[in-house]
């Protein structure tokens, strides 16, 4: 990938803002589609591979063996409250909270990632799909507004999408967790099949399965990339793009097709509305190093910038038209912020087993899908909507023994010994949208580039609190069910934002006064502008989210394209399982 | 917990056995200022009283021990740049009282102190039952304002013991040399198996 100087005077086909999970896949959408496409990126270029310095390194490696000094720590105190991204091995991956500061009426822990490839480098990787009890959940229990679309309208751009980022997983047939195009599915170790076991034995509404991962498996390779290694380094960025991420992946794919334009370093201030016209006209940037505004033109204008960023963008472009921000008239921009609630759950120590290991570190874990609220049956008195575990199985550590008083050579040989089976399980809980769970700018408080920063006051709320001593309560039960020793149920708290799912301030809806884009993710008034991230997600499921923004983000791609009157080079959604790209270049197809 | 009382068993065997006069002797020519190596942030006392409880805590033998992969000098270097100021002064203070009761012991100061003597007092310190062990790690998690006057000493020393005792832990599995010749490393496993017999693999994954 290169960035290159653009020239202002050119009108693009596309802008896209952003370049992580929804913007590399807006970008080589657009391009595959033929459209020369103009990428835009707030930060610095990460090349693949050559640009991931930590890689292959070993704690012995550093100077302190993972660990950060004070100094450093204080420029990423917001973005330490995850406990694991600000490890010198990723924390270059990280804002620094003081170059990048918001404020919060209300705690919020947000967690960003400024370069080529966003939060696609450091992401979870798990990817689930949502099942209609989903998509048709704010309509059946009267919480937010309806989704526009249903799990057909998506289904085909979920294995389009499978397809080509590569997932490992296993097939269930759960309705509320529709089945995709899998790559092999991980193995479970001894410990997590002990479980599997007891739930399939002893419970008729759960299942256990492996974590459905963007790890490639098997021999199901693609361009450019490797299957897994278990290295278990994925944060780091891959030298074998055995993950998917839009720097091994959907960048090189646009950039293939010569039609992409990548400029870095360029922070989106305002998308420019044309009264007249009655649409968008292009995107005025500021070069993050020289200061220098830029305006640049396109035909029509992805958002991809990240759920905040894009909302700020939007809200900054105010014009008489749209005072309240592009595209709001419904006053919703900004509102309705969902997160999913988590470090809740409980863990035991498995006594059994202790002649057996495993070989090798799976960057992935254990999941059980969703068992609450799916029917009558399954009905809860005190909480609407359900949750879904994380977790796994493993021999401890030498970290078992810090909170102990043990010494001597005896202590040295039982801890490179590994230790007993521990397992734990995490609730991941759906979050309401709530209108008053909500973003503002603050013009009083301007950042280095004299942009407004974010306040945040969104909060958890009832239902989310309810759920919460269920997800806790049923981990203990199925632990002490399997037969699990000394099961302790925990709840470290959580504050929004720490799920680094924040959704929701730009929602979909059929209702152009109750929502800001219509069924193909166009704002409801300025049909050119999309906006594919996390701001447009109406309802926040359990599920982790990027698998659905991707679905989203190609679903709208090609009604761009579409209405550009562009002739699509990749024939039509049934054929997707090939991803390489004809080379019929691009015609008007309607004039 | 099993691993205590047997490790509890281990520190009174070695006990016995360090009563006979070769070690004595051994002892003798080992009491001598331990450090080789000139400290960052450390003084010399606290270099010798560190160096002597890391020995104590993972000494070496058949398998290498803290000293064999540079744990002391691994603290001296986390204590001069990564330690918090808080930290770094529980840490100092805590070694100071230490030393103080140390003297009072063994008649001597700290600098002078052989292996055997800090071993002697580390187990009058980490020695205890679960219960008070579990007192002792109550008063750690407060803050030194809400400790009564009379235990300011005993949590102070406890603060530079367990940070000890931590980081001795923390330098030695992370070193490069236990992680590839005594644990078992593998970077680039390229598979995954979940259940296979531990005693294929030995020792614990790096």
């Amino acid at each position: 990938m290169t960035s290159t100087k653009v020239d202002p005077n050119t009108v693009y086909d596309a802008i896209v803002i952003g370049t992580g999970i929804s913007g590399g896949w807006a970008a080589k959408e657009l391009c595959e589609h033929g459209l020369k496409t103009l990428v835009l990126e707030r930060g610095p270029m990460v090349k693949h591979i050559v640009d991931y310095p930590t890689a292959t390194q070993e704690r012995w490696d550093l100077e302190f063996r993972g660990r950060n000094t004070p100094e450093v720590a204080a420029r990423q105190e917001k973005q330490a409250r995850t406990g694991y991204v600000t490890s010198p091995f990723s924390k270059h991956w990280f804002v620094d909270d003081i170059k990048h500061p918001y404020s919060e009426t209300k705690r919020f822990d947000w967690i960003r990632g400024y370069h080529v490839g966003g939060r696609s480098l450091t992401w979870g990787r798990q990817s689930y799909r949502w099942g209609d009890v989903d998509f048709e959940a704010n309509k059946n229990d009267g919480h937010g507004v309806d989704w526009p679309i249903r799990y057909q309208d998506i289904a085909p751009w979920y294995d389009k999408v499978e397809e080509f980022i590569g997932v490992s997983g296993e097939k269930l047939g759960l309705p509320q967790l529709p089945d995709g195009k899998f790559c092999p599915p991980m193995e479970l170790n001894c410990v997590e099949k002990e479980l599997q076991k007891t739930l399939a034995n002893e419970f008729d509404d759960r299942v256990l399965t492996i974590g459905r991962v963007a790890n490639i498996t098997g021999a199901d390779i693609r361009p450019g990339r490797m299957p897994c290694k278990f290295r278990n380094r994925c944060s780091r960025g891959c030298p074998y793009g055995a993950y998917f991420s839009s720097n091994s992946s959907t960048l090189p794919a646009a950039e293939a097709t010569g039609k992409m334009t990548m400029r870095v370093n360029s922070v989106a201030r305002e998308i420019v509305y044309d009264e007249t016209k009655g649409i968008a006209t292009g995107v005025r940037v500021i070069d993050a190093e020289s200061k220098e505004d830029f305006f640049f033109k396109a035909k029509i204008i992805f958002c991809c910038a990240s759920t905040m960023p894009t909302t700020s963008i939007l809200m900054q472009s105010m014009s008489k038209r749209f005072p309240n921000g592009l595209g709001n008239d419904s006053g919703e921009l900004g509102h309705n912020i969902m997160d999913h609630h988590f470090q809740i759950g409980a863990a035991g120590i498995f006594d059994g087993h202790h002649d057996r290991y495993y070989k090798g570190r799976r960057p992935n874990g254990i999941y059980i899908p969703r068992f609450r609220n799916l029917d009558e049956k399954t009905r809860q008195k005190n909480f609407v909507r359900g949750y879904g575990y994380q977790g796994g199985a493993s021999r401890t550590n030498w970290t078992r023994a810090i909170r102990e008083m043990s010494f001597g050579e005896g202590l040295k040989r039982d801890l490179i010994k590994p230790g007993p089976w521990r397992m734990g399980l995490t609730g991941f809980g759906e979050m309401l949208p709530y209108h008053d769970n909500q973003i503002t700018l603050r013009y009083d408080k301007l950042d280095e580039w004299g942009l407004p920063t974010i306040d945040f006051d969104v909060e958890y709320k009832e239902n989310e609190r309810e759920m919460r001593k269920d997800m806790q309560a049923q981990a203990i039960v199925m632990l002490s069910t399997a037969g699990f020793k000394d099961v302790q149920g925990y709840d470290r708290g959580c504050y929004p934002g720490l799920g680094i799912h924040e959704m929701g301030t730009a929602r979909m809806g059929r209702d152009p006064e109750t929502s800001v884009l219509n069924e193909n993710n166009q704002l409801h008034a300025v049909p050119n502008v999309y906006v594919t991230d996390g701001s447009c997600m109406t309802s926040a499921a359990c599920q982790n989210p990027s698998l659905t923004y991707m679905a989203i983000t190609a679903r709208a791609a090609s009604h761009a394209a579409a209405q550009l009157g562009k002739r699509s080079r990749v024939s039509s959604v049934s054929e997707t399982s090939s991803i390489s790209v004809t080379n019929t270049d691009g015609e008007k197809a309607h004039g | 917990m099993d691993r205590r009382t047997a490790i509890r068993n281990i520190s009174l065997g070695l006990g016995g056995v360090a009563s006979t006069p070769v070690l004595l002797s051994l002892l003798a020519s080992s009491t001598a200022n331990a450090a080789t190596w000139k400290a960052e942030s450390f003084s010399v006392e606290l270099q010798h009283i560190v160096t002597r409880l890391v020995d104590v805590i993972l000494p070496g033998s058949s398998i290498p021990g803290a000293l064999d992969v540079n744990v002391p000098q691994f603290i001296d270097k986390l204590y001069g740049h990564l330690f918090s100021e808080i930290d770094q002064r529980y840490f100092s203070d805590g070694a100071v009282v230490f030393a103080g009761k140390f003297e009072q012991v063994f008649k001597h100061p700290a600098m002078d102190g052989g292996r055997e003597e800090f071993q002697q007092l580390l187990k009058g310190y980490f020695d205890l039952t679960e219960r008070e062990q579990d007192r002792i790690f109550a008063q750690q998690d407060k803050n030194l304002a809400d400790i009564e006057a009379d235990d300011k000493d005993i949590y102070v020393i406890y603060k530079f013991l367990l940070s000890v005792r931590e980081n001795t832990l923390f330098g030695y599995f992370t070193s490069e040399r236990v992680g590839k010749e005594v644990l078992n490393y593998d970077p680039i496993p390229e598979t995954y198996d979940g259940c296979v017999p531990l005693a294929d693999i030995g020792n614990a994954w790096t």
